[in-house]
């Protein structure tokens, strides 16, 4: 009897359990019904109940629902590479912020994705060279590191710190390397409050 | 009895670090069989929506910064544009009000004299009681056309022109009356080649 117990104790302690497992199927018809509002819900539910997936799912809806940056913020909770929809979903989040230089990275790890996603895939990285391609403007800069002080005074550390990379990245690919000094400063303050755990 | 649940304590040891192991080594989302099966479906889901309309997203790309910058430059060029507009309106209708009074001036004072300055705009001096500003100018042309200054011009001129004439003739008489009498005195410094004056026909009867 012991030892039952044991066992479903060891069983919770592996996964999220049977109830988060019932949110994100629900989360996922959802979505897949084109109720990305109720999908939400669903996943979010699901996060809080330990299913480590569901942030990601979360950012996933929250692209379909035109919200870039809180996409932004779902994401940065699960490292890229494991699934490569998912990770389609975070460059649209990223592009949709634009946070193109996030949004190329992520692209750049689906070489090998299938036909239909890699069509979406050159069709995404063509606007975004488009974009680069010309030296960033100092204004340019300057939006994105305005950016990454505005987000980080909110509390969204996680979304600051993305911002502060792309004004760092853009501003390095300038001769006078305009904003690079003050984004990397600001990322030295702003990516330890972005870590999981740590509260502003 | 302390035996087995010490065998099933460890036994449930093992089987939790053994869980953990298999935790570290697979994707989070296959921990639980009905999460494999949800994460199957979200991954059927998201394929499907892959390239279905998303709220205002996927616009084009642009560089942020430089389009704020353009569209606060457009802003601004629009706004002088409409305040050149207004500033080329009002000075439109002003020269045209102007032109319009300089017109009725002009009018009335080549036609009418001192009279038509004043009153010349409003036409109110020409149309008396019941004129309106537009019914004074039309009687001002109308004036013009047929009232005293300028129809009195060309009338005037005749009796003028006639005048003279009528002049001439009674000088031209008299003139002749005047020749007529002069040979009759016999005065011998009348030429012979005064045949049309009455003079040489009245002279030798006076002769006589």
């Amino acid at each position: 009897m012991i030892a039952r117990a044991l066992l479903t104790l060891s069983a919770l302690a592996v996964s999220a359990g049977p109830a988060a497992g019932e949110h994100l199927l629900a989360g996922a018809g959802a979505f897949r019904d084109g109720k990305f509002d109720a999908a939400l819900v669903e996943f979010r539910v699901a996060e809080k109940l330990g299913a480590p997936e569901a942030g990601a799912y979360a950012g996933a809806a929250l692209v379909k629902l035109g919200r870039a940056e809180e996409a932004v913020e779902a994401f940065a909770s699960s490292p890229p590479g494991d699934d490569e929809l998912l990770d389609w979903y975070r460059a649209v989040a990223c592009y949709d912020a634009k946070l193109y230089g996030c949004a190329e990275r992520a692209l750049a790890g689906l070489a090998r994705a299938g036909p239909k996603v890699a069509a979406e895939v050159t069709r995404l990285r063509g606007e975004i060279a488009r974009v680069l391609s010309p030296q960033p403007a100092p204004a340019s800069v300057d939006w994105y590191l305005a950016r990454c002080e505005a987000r980080y005074g909110e509390g969204r550390a996680a979304l600051a710190a993305a911002y502060c990379r792309e004004a760092a990245e853009l501003g390095g690919r300038r001769p006078d390397h305009h904003g690079v000094a003050r984004a990397n400063a600001a990322l030295a303050r702003v990516v330890p409050a972005s870590l999981p755990g740590s509260k502003r | 009895m302390k035996t087995h649940v010490f065998y099933a304590g460890a036994a449930a040891a093992l089987l939790l670090s053994g869980s953990a192991r298999a935790e570290d080594a697979q994707p989070a989302q296959m921990t639980h069989p009905e999460n494999a099966a949800a994460h199957a479906a979200m991954h059927e889901a998201m394929q499907h929506q892959m390239t279905a309309p998303t709220a205002g997203a996927q616009l084009p790309a642009e560089m942020p910064g430089m389009p704020d910058r353009a569209s606060a430059t457009a802003t601004q060029a629009r706004e002088h544009a409409a305040q050149e507009q207004q500033h080329r309106t009002a000075a439109r209708e002003l020269a045209a009000k102007h032109g319009a009074q300089d017109a009725a001036m002009a009018r009335g004072g080549n036609m009418h004299g001192a009279t038509a300055g004043a009153a010349g705009h409003t036409g109110s001096g020409m149309m008396g009681e019941t004129g309106t500003s537009q019914q004074g100018a039309g009687m001002m042309r109308t004036g013009d056309m047929h009232g005293g200054s300028g129809g009195m011009m060309p009338s005037g001129g005749g009796m003028m022109g006639g005048q003279p004439g009528g002049a001439g003739g009674t000088t031209g008489g008299s003139g002749g009356m005047m020749g007529g009498t002069t040979p009759g005195t016999g005065t011998p410094t009348t030429t012979p080649t005064a045949p049309p004056t009455s003079g040489p026909a009245s002279g030798p009867m006076m002769g006589k």
